[in-house]
């Protein structure tokens, strides 16, 4: 039997690039936007033309002239086109006003990438393309400017209490589970007037200012599983940033059960927002803080608590239960030596603990596995 | 006459190492190459036939897979056995924004041991299109990506008349497809795509993807 399949007589013929099956022209397709394929692989053949009718494409803008542009995105059809991407606002504004026809061709898009906008094109778009409030899974918007040159200078109140940005955060779209923003969290715009409980499971916006601010994030976002902010200043009260004492509002925990992820890119922390960030969050598996502020310019007894292994210990053992994964880098002084502090309950976990001299750092880091995994190395 | 790919280190019997119980696969000119599990995990087909079937120390036929193919296919999976995996961080694994993709997959990023072994591969000798077939038979992914992104890395930028002299893309036959009557009328402004008498590319011929 095995002879008999060995003995077979093969005819070695060259395989040349359309014996590809449909199914591989499909994957090698989906390392192009959608102009690119169309440039590359229009009018080759009737296979070829074919299967450009029914791959689903990327729209990207930024590579397409204008004098083309509608006339390619009219030879597409809606069902085909994925998402859509500009970082241009002059291009942006184009498509958004200068065709009716050829905007509804985006009618059906499930991401949205907008970079170099306004807040006003924001606004425009909710009104303009009202449907995506029910296809849009994927929303990135950055780059965003309050208002443009001529814009009027009562916007800044307008924003202060509604913002465009921060519509997409609203039960309105309630298929969006990705948004990523490089704007502020602003609880007056979002949630305090008028609470909406978003569906979103991954959220990165560029500045909280406070805790409270966190938390309140937190119970408008129950489905919340990842979170990434550039900039997180975690004092308890933006309003009074002495205040270490939490008496307006009742704080109910925890309140985001579903969280898995939090990363703080840079951050300001005091001790009471680790507390509350992980009594918030009890089934945490990944934290990653970074804080490269030379705390002494705020609070030298807190660097020194946050510099302790035993304050983190105590934070873990109590609140920190189904961590995995943690990185925490705090910068130090000079007084910093290089040591190593990890201890049984540090090795337990496949954490370790130093501090460094040159840079002056405190670093708590999962051994062998850190956090920049698949997942984080993309955030 | 089966023959056993000198690299492989065949011995008699159910060959067990340090990694495991090792799996002997031949290709479809009748060489054989024993593999272990670490290969193994990596191809779903062979994963699939080597618990299905009870082998033993029959070798799994790959029938689709020359052995000028598979041995290179082999070391690749070699290469990469000990990479490390993604770490699921759940069960439904949707804490990735990538996963599901919301723009162009990225071909800027294929590792350098990759893009050495992938450069063995040509396009005048096929052997480019066998690798990524023969990925997709034996169902490994990596292999497959690495194969798709170099193509799309050939080709971007590139007009489909490039495109077309660079992989031999046939031509519609005259008066059909894109070159039939009322096609033509359709497309003013674009490349002629009928063959002229001087071009020379390939003669045209049926499409077998489309038959």
């Amino acid at each position: 039997m095995q002879d008999s399949f060995a003995d077979k007589i093969y005819i070695d013929t060259v395989t040349i690039f359309e014996d590809l099956s449909n199914e591989l022209l499909f994957n090698i397709f989906e390392y192009f936007d959608a102009y690119q394929l169309h440039l590359t692989f229009r009018q080759l053949n009737h296979r070829f033309n074919s299967l450009l009718t029914k791959v689903r494409v990327h729209f990207d803008l930024d590579p397409i002239p204008l004098n083309e542009f509608f006339s390619f995105v009219l030879s597409l059809n809606h069902h085909q086109i994925l998402s859509f991407t500009s970082r241009k606002l002059e291009k942006t504004r184009s498509w958004l006003f200068d065709n009716d026809e050829v905007l509804q061709q985006f009618s059906k898009i499930s991401a949205l990438t907008l970079f170099d906008v306004t807040y006003g094109v924001i606004n425009r778009l909710h009104e303009r393309l009202p449907s995506l409030k029910s296809t849009l899974i994927y929303v990135n918007v950055a780059d965003t400017t309050r208002t443009t040159i001529n814009g009027h200078k009562n916007e800044h109140i307008y924003f202060k209490h509604w913002c465009p940005t921060h519509e997409f955060c609203s039960d309105k779209f309630f298929s969006l589970r990705y948004l990523i923003m490089d704007t502020d969290y602003n609880h007056q715009a979002f949630g305090l007037l008028t609470p909406t409980i978003s569906t979103i499971t991954y959220f990165k916006l560029g500045y909280i200012y406070s805790i409270i601010w966190l938390l309140h994030l937190f119970r408008y976002s129950p489905q919340l599983k990842v979170l990434h902010v550039e900039q997180f200043v975690g004092v308890l009260d933006d309003d009074d940033r002495q205040n270490r004492y939490p008496s307006k509002n009742p704080i109910i925990f925890p309140c985001a059960l579903n969280m898995h992820i939090v990363v703080l890119r840079n951050c300001y922390c005091e001790p009471i927002s680790i507390e509350y960030i992980l009594r918030a969050c009890p089934y945490l598996k990944q934290f990653y803080s970074n804080s490269p502020l030379d705390y002494s310019n705020y609070d030298d007894k807190i660097r020194k608590q946050l510099c302790d292994p035993i304050f983190w210990q105590s934070m873990i053992d109590q609140w920190g239960q189904h961590l995995i994964n943690l990185n925490i880098t705090i910068k130090g002084d000079e007084s910093f030596i290089n040591e190593d502090l990890t201890s049984a309950f540090w090795q337990l976990r496949s954490w370790q603990v130093k501090t460094l001299h040159s840079p002056p750092y405190f670093i708590i880091r999962t051994n062998g596995k850190i956090l920049d995994s698949s997942l984080l190395s993309t955030i | 006459m089966a023959t056993t790919a000198e690299a492989s280190n065949t011995t008699t019997g159910n060959t067990e190492t340090a990694t495991g119980k090792m799996i002997k696969i031949q290709s479809n000119d009748g060489q054989i190459f024993e593999v272990d599990q670490g290969v193994v995990e990596q191809s779903s087909t062979i994963k699939t036939l080597s618990d299905l079937m009870d082998v033993g120390d029959v070798p799994i036929p790959l029938p689709n897979v020359k052995a000028s193919i598979l041995g290179p296919i082999v070391d690749f999976c070699n290469h990469h056995k000990n990479d490390q995996k993604p770490e699921p961080i759940d069960e439904d694994d949707d804490d990735d924004p990538n996963k599901d993709i919301y723009e162009p997959k990225r071909s800027d990023d294929i590792c350098e041991w990759d893009l050495n072994f992938i450069k063995q591969f040509t396009v005048p000798e096929g052997t480019l299109f066998d690798i990524i077939m023969a990925a997709n038979y034996l169902g490994i992914k990596t292999l497959l990506a690495v194969g798709c992104k170099t193509i799309a890395n050939m080709v971007r930028g590139k007009s489909s008349t490039e495109v077309r002299e660079m992989f031999n893309i046939s031509y519609d036959p005259p008066g059909e497809g894109i070159n039939a009557p009322n096609a033509i009328e359709g497309q003013a402004g674009t490349v002629p795509t009928t063959q002229d008498a001087n071009a020379t590319g390939p003669s045209p011929q049926p499409d077998p993807m489309n038959q």
